[in-house]
């Protein structure tokens, strides 16, 4: 081999390699060889035209774009949560700023509450008094009088950990960032996004003079929308609605990932299987939290983001369990089944009576919930054993 | 053809481009390019590096299906690309949308 020739390949190397940095081996491979064949290819219609075998390669690589921008394009498809995790965290960060207001701006804090507030109904002859559970989700309840004679009805057990956010404090912090947010004397709360969609939320609750809805609800409500809709964060998670955000809970009383992320299985899978809001969600009998072996999955993503893993049943069952990335880019994630296979397609997601049992991983956080689907990702390791 | 699509245009249409090109037949990467110059008069030139990306990711949505075919340049396999039946119906639909956008923008004025 030449001289010329040696640099000439040397330099189609660099290139295939930046061109094809962060896919997983088979995956380079197949990109490899393809836009191998291409450089080649064209480097060939070069010489024809009287170019000399380096020169040509240099115009072929040329014609082909930067390998950075290709090597973008193919993570993207094959790959975006390690891609943003590399790559692009400092736009994302740059676009949620903006979509906050602008740089300088502190994004809204709603108080949550972690329950519905052990709340008392006291009924004198036909008129109740005290707050009013308008969606009545208490699991049992007391029932006694008081010094009036009034009987009181007290709700005791209250559905568990949750986060509930108040319509005022959501309608002050999306009209602050110019959403048109309202409510009606009923108390029913709309959010004008334009394009006549809108999203409308009926209070789950009332308690000290505003409604309260769970915070899951405000995502799967935006979600029927189409909205531009994201969430940021495991833990004191914020919600991007259009050119809106808001964090979750205070500083002094955060929302954990616990209170907020089981319930929105059902949206997350809906999004990720079903992505078009005109077609109906999932049913709440089509999947649930997946417990059992503890499966500890070494992921690309950022500490603190959100990682959801879905294996299924062989009913057909969804499964599904959502945790944090740890700082050393770890997840612990629950499935009763205790060796995985982690695959990267929906179509994958097949149910296995015995042996290996496929699963999907998908990066929750920073992806549009519109295209959850380009969330799914493989981790270095394919397979997981439980302990 | 004398003048060329903005890259706007080009990028907002790609999809339909793609699976026009490949309706007739299965075509690898430089193959299809050469098509699209060759069909259109120069008309469509892509940026070569946002080809792949673009055929990988129809490939990943289930649009375009890929089969190796004979060696390549490189003495590896080609990899062809052919619609599914899914592209054939996205396709449908893309040309439907697209044409129904090109009559109203003529109603608009002067075409």
């Amino acid at each position: 081999m030449n001289t010329a020739l040696i640099r000439a390949t040397s330099a189609l190397e660099r290139y295939l390699k930046r061109a094809t940095f962060g896919l997983n081996a088979e995956r380079r491979e197949a990109v490899w060889d393809e836009l191998e064949e291409h450089i080649l290819t064209r480097q060939d219609g070069y010489c024809l035209l009287g170019h000399d075998p380096e020169t040509a390669l240099q115009l072929a690589i040329r014609e082909l774009g930067p390998a950075l921008r290709v090597s973008a394009g193919m993570n993207r498809v094959h790959n975006m949560p390690k891609l943003l995790s590399i790559a692009a965290v400092s736009v994302l960060s740059a676009v949620l700023l903006v979509q906050a207001g602008g740089a300088g701006k502190p994004i809204p804090q709603l108080p949550a509450l972690s329950s519905i507030p052990e709340l008392t109904i006291c009924v004198d002859s036909k008129t109740p008094s005290g707050p009013t559970l308008t969606t009545f989700q208490a699991q049992s309840m007391e029932v006694s009088t008081n010094a009036k004679g009034q009987m009181c009805f007290k709700a005791i057990n209250l559905v568990g950990s949750g986060a509930y956010i108040g319509l005022k404090d959501l309608e002050a912090a999306l009209t602050a960032q110019g959403l048109k947010a309202s409510s009606t004397p009923a108390g029913k709360f709309t959010v004008l996004l334009g394009q006549q969609r809108q999203v409308v939320l009926e209070p789950e609750f009332q308690y000290q003079n505003q409604g309260y809805v769970s915070a899951a609800s405000i995502v799967r409500a935006a979600a029927l929308t189409n909205a531009a809709l994201s969430i940021s964060g495991y833990d004191s998670p914020r919600i991007t609605l259009e050119s809106a955000t808001f964090q979750l809970g205070s500083v002094a009383k955060p929302v954990k990932g616990g209170q907020f992320y089981p319930a929105l299985y059902g949206a997350l899978l809906t999004a990720l299987l079903n992505p078009d809001p005109a077609q109906p969600s999932l049913p709440m009998n089509r999947y649930m939290a997946g417990r059992g072996a503890t499966q500890r999955v070494r992921t690309p993503l950022k500490p603190g983001e959100a990682v959801m893993v879905v294996s299924r049943t062989v009913t057909g069952m969804y499964l599904v369990d959502i945790a944090s990335v740890q700082k050393d880019g770890s997840a612990e994630l629950h499935t009763p089944q205790r060796d995985l296979r982690f695959v990267d397609g929906l179509d994958q997601l097949t149910p296995s009576r015995q042996g290996r049992v496929n699963a999907l991983l998908v990066r929750v956080t920073n992806v549009p919930l519109n295209q959850l689907k380009t969330g799914i990702f493989l981790p270095a390791q394919l397979t997981s054993d439980a302990p | 053809m004398n003048s060329q699509p903005t890259p706007d245009l080009l990028r907002g249409h790609l999809d339909l481009i793609l699976l026009s090109i490949l309706e007739g037949q299965p075509l690898y990467g430089f193959a299809i390019i050469q098509e699209a110059k060759s069909r259109t008069g120069g008309y469509f030139e892509f940026r070569e590096g946002s080809l792949y990306p673009a055929l990988h990711r129809l490939e990943r949505s289930g649009l375009l299906r890929a089969d190796y075919g004979e060696a390549g340049r490189n003495g590896k396999p080609r990899k062809y690309y052919a619609l599914t039946p899914a592209g054939q119906a996205a396709l449908a639909a893309k040309r439907q949308e697209f044409g129904a956008f090109t009559q109203a923008v003529s109603q608009l004025g002067g075409a």
